[in-house]
């Protein structure tokens, strides 16, 4: 067995498993976005929505006791809150074999148990990892007390019928944590048995065992344990990370928990990849914000100001290159290049220079920011035949092409790392900007091409029948020349990334941009429609596809507002969509809004 | 250590005598006929074709009568879903309940062109029923060729990921405080590893490939190491591993090594290269009960170009299988 990459130096970038950073290494690495999420380290039960990569366990990571008694400088006791982190991991939970229990009575409570033993066995493991102080033994003495007593009393309450193993009187602390968590070990692994025998049996048979509940059984434990006086007075947090991985009926169930209003001792705070299965409890009555619940997306946050997502992701690579001791502010570690800036500069000057008489934005500035980098790679177009020359190069660049999700940019930096250790040596003061765009690039590539086939878009087929992923693909094909036609023409925004609805798209379009969504292809946001009237849907396609239509990642400030018809066009027929576009003008086919998404800065 | 192998025409002279059940799967894959082919039908008592009926079924239906016309009125079609492992389980069991009034005593199953995920039921669902005495054999037609006619850079099989999901049957003993060590079985599907690697986030990360002398072919070596090589730049710390293509007892030992070497964690795998080697990665997770399997399964299959079969034919017995 070899550890392939062990001998390296550290790249300052790589990503690591959040749970695996060592609290003190934490709280350096991570820049406090609680300001942006307001809710999460607050009391009440929030849903935190974001793609994967988008800093959720991270965060989730950074609520855990270990990091807050450094991050507060407080002890355990004095915490604001107790944060047990409960990990939904792909299929721990979600067993094949539950589907063998799908429409039956038992699915509910047998999972439910399941649920809570699985929680339970976290709360406990957690206790053991925060070193509870215990001087004189005295917590040892109150949990073995409670161990014998009450804790017996619940279990007895739920069913449970077998003896309680004996707690030595001198058993310290972590000891008696410890039979907590063999017993909820024991409660899980009974149930796994019992679903392994279902594996092959077509015909349910009963399950033997104490059967526990959230409100009769994991609400009390908790709340007990808490007032056992070594834990801090305030909630206990459930950090549910990446809730789309539980069933339908364990969704549920973990709907009922959030409809049981219990935030002011226990508040859940659950992490979606935007696939929650559903917000339905098990009575079938739905949950929601903000009655029962706050909810927060990550994208929404961080595509509603340019510059908000530019702060975040500068700190934390300041953050990151001093840790490896790199005395190198971000964008002197990813240079701009040179020749091609002076020359967007100098485009910038003329445009200044002529706003007097030709100008179109409300100041001179706004002309030379808004018109500059797009009329730099027109001429580049003009000149070659081909934007391709455009460099994809410099910090404020990568950040934007990074699309609001952190990940993406440290996958890519630490790629960008690893070239340019090859290229020279161990000592890195920077990247080189043809290897930042050589990697953008690739990555780019990548992601459009490795999800959807190379086969052309069989331009013949009806839109019945063209799969949802060809009709993704065609979709993103035809808005990224769109995008890339008005970049290089003459309208007053030409940094246009997303549409906006002026009528009902249907059920069959929405499906396929929230395949997009899902994949990563588009950011869903919402605007006020056309009218006046309320607020329609914005769909922002990914900036990490700029290469690929040659587009410029440095602003999504322009939107257009399309109809059903229009997509339904470009989802069938996207080469011929570009067409028109190019023949005709965008005009022919989106209209333009009253204003921008957001002010440039 | 390699499994044996004999040439497809030589193929009756390494099986029993009589065969009392033939088990198959009709794919979109040519292989999937090959070894059926050349068995002597007469010897066969009861022939069990299993048919996926949700994708490519006009494709597969034709492989499917293709098969039962080779065995008659003793060749049965056995519906069952890649959408649905209930189904798989169910039906299959169906079909052997309604063998074992006639008593058989040797199974001979062409594992070539089963899913991971419906060999890995199939063979949870024989260990339940198989006697101690009864003698089960694996043929396997290993491929001249996978993406025929591409350039090896770039080589497909599948594209596109469903659900993760595990494999029914294989659930494993997850102790919930214990951290997650990954295995994968690298085979010509890099997406679909990333995939998996995606869902699990382990703590850690095993990346096997086949080793150069128990590979089905150098080519198809180089080809593994290409898409292994691929995978591995991606993360950051990776435990190497190498395994046998074409030997399950190999490769069975090498990911119990693999396994045993994190005691404290829960181990999930994900086998992904040939299906000698998932046989072996079913007969560690019988031997290690506390292995859960794990099964991506695919949005598309090449199967216009899938694979070409070669002329020979693994065959190696199976030892009795403890079920739980």
């Amino acid at each position: 067995m070899k550890d392939t990459k062990s001998s390296e130096p550290k790249n300052p970038f790589a990503v690591q498993t959040p749970e695996d950073i060592p609290a003190k290494d934490v709280v350096s690495l991570f820049v406090d976005v609680f300001s942006d999420f307001y809710h999460i380290p607050h009391p009440g039960h929030t849903f935190l929505n974001g793609p994967r990569g988008s800093g959720k366990t991270m965060m989730f990571r950074f609520l855990e006791p270990d990091c807050q008694q450094i991050k507060q400088k407080k002890r355990l006791k004095n915490l604001d809150f107790f944060a047990v982190y409960v990990p939904i991991k792909n299929t721990e939970i979600k067993l094949t074999e539950f589907k063998r229990l799908e429409n039956s009575r038992a699915d509910l409570v047998i999972s439910e148990h399941f649920l809570v033993t699985y929680t339970a066995s976290k709360f406990f493991s957690s206790l053991l990892k925060a070193r509870v102080p215990d001087p004189g033994n005295r917590n040892a003495k109150k949990l073995r007390a409670y161990f014998s007593n009450r804790f017996r009393q619940l279990l007895a309450w739920s069913g449970w019928t077998e003896q309680l193993p004996e707690i030595g009187s001198q058993s310290n602390f972590d000891a008696v944590l410890k039979h907590f968590v063999d017993i909820f070990s024991r409660f899980y692994g009974s149930v796994l048995a019992y679903l392994r025998d279902l594996a092959l049996d077509e015909t349910l048979h009963s399950y033997k065992g104490a059967l526990l509940g959230y409100l009769d059984f994991l609400l009390p434990l908790i709340k007990d344990v808490r007032d056992l006086g070594f834990l801090p007075a305030g909630p206990i947090f459930l950090l549910i990370d990446d809730a789309d991985n539980l069933n339908l009926t364990q969704t549920k169930i973990l709907n009922g928990w959030v409809s049981s209003r219990t935030s002011e001792h226990v508040s859940l705070k659950i992490s979606t990849q935007m696939t929650y299965r559903t917000y339905q409890t098990p009575t079938g009555q739905p949950i929601s914000a903000p009655h029962d619940f706050t909810e927060v997306n990550i994208s929404s946050v961080y595509t509603s100001s340019k510059n908000l997502y530019l702060e975040r992701v500068t700190k934390i690579v300041e953050r990151r290159l001093q840790m490896h001791k790199i005395k190198r502010t971000p964008k002197e570690f990813f240079p701009v290049y040179k020749k091609q800036e002076e020359a967007i500069d100098q485009i910038g000057k003329r445009l200044l220079a002529d706003w007097k008489t030709k100008g179109r934005g409300f100041r001179a500035s706004d002309d030379a920011t808004r018109y500059a980098r797009p009329e730099y790679i027109k001429r580049l177009q003009g000149a070659s035949k081909s934007g391709s020359t455009y460099k994809y190069a410099g910090f404020e660049q990568l950040v934007h092409i990074s699309s609001g999700i952190i990940r993406y940019f440290l996958e890519a930096a630490s790629q960008m790392y690893g070239k340019m250790r090859a290229k020279s040596g161990q000592t890195i003061e920077c990247i080189d900007p043809s290897i930042q765009d050589d990697v953008v690039r690739d990555q780019a590539r990548e992601f459009f091409f490795a999800e959807f086939d190379k086969l052309e878009a069989d331009e013949g087929e009806t839109f019945e029948n063209l799969s949802k992923i060809k009709r993704l693909r065609n979709l993103i094909r035809a808005l990224g020349g769109t995008f890339h036609e008005i970049l290089v023409s003459n309208a007053s925004e030409r940094r246009v990334f997303s549409i906006a609805f002026s009528d009902d798209p249907g059920v069959e379009i929405l499906s396929v941009f929230k395949l997009g969504v899902r994949y990563g292809y588009f950011h869903e946001s919402s605007i006020g429609n056309k009218e006046g009237t309320g607020r329609t849907r914005l769909y922002i396609l990914s900036r990490r596809l700029a290469p690929v239509f040659t587009l410029d990642p440095t602003s999504f400030a322009g939107y257009k507002f399309t109809t059903s018809g229009v997509i339904r066009e470009a989802m069938e027929r996207p080469k011929t969509f570009v067409g028109k576009i190019q023949s005709g003008g965008v005009d022919a086919l989106l209209e333009n809004p009253q204003l921008p998404l957001f002010e440039e800065e | 250590m390699t499994s044996p192998k004999v040439s497809l025409s030589m193929l009756t002279t390494v099986l029993p005598q009589h065969i009392d059940v033939f088990i198959c799967s009709a794919s979109f894959e040519g292989r999937s006929t090959v070894v059926a082919k050349k068995l002597d039908h007469g010897h066969v008592d009861r022939a069990i074709i299993c048919a996926n009926q949700v994708n490519f079924t006009a494709l597969i239906n034709s492989r499917a009568n293709e098969l039962q016309q080779m065995f008659g009125n003793r060749g049965n079609i056995v519906e069952i879903s890649m959408d649905n492992p209930l189904i798989i389980a169910d039906r299959f069991q169906h079909e052997l309940r309604n063998m074992i009034n006639h008593s058989p005593a040797t199974y001979v199953i062409d594992i070539t062109s089963f899913t991971h995920e419906a060999l890995l039921i199939v063979l949870r669902v024989l260990a339940v029923h198989r006697k101690p005495t009864d003698r089960i054999t694996c043929l396997y037609n290993g491929a001249s060729e996978y993406s025929v006619g591409l350039p090896a850079e770039e080589k497909w099989l599948t594209k596109g990921v469903g659900e993760i999901r595990s494999v029914l049957g294989y659930s494993g003993q997850i102790i919930p405080t214990q951290k997650t060590h990954l295995i994968v079985l690298v085979g010509f599907e890099t997406e679909r590893a990333e995939r998996i690697i995606a869902a699990y986030e382990p703590n850690e990360l095993s990346l096997g490939y086949g080793s150069l002398l128990e590979s089905i072919s150098p080519p198809l070596h180089d080809l593994n190491r290409k898409f292994h090589k691929k995978l591995r730049e991606k993360y950051r710390k990776v435990s190497e591993f190498t395994f046998s293509c074409e030997d399950a007892f190999a490769a069975k030992a090498a990911v119990l090594k693999q396994a045993n070497a994190r005691p404290d964690f829960n181990v999930f795998i994900a086998p992904m290269n040939t299906k000698i080697s998932t046989v072996g990665v079913a007969l560690a997770a019988f031997d290690n009960q506390a292995i859960q399997l794990c099964y991506a399964s695919a949005e598309r299959y090449n199967f216009e170009a899938y694979s070409t079969p070669s002329d020979d034919c693994y065959f190696f017995d199976l030892p009795p299988l403890t079920a739980s």
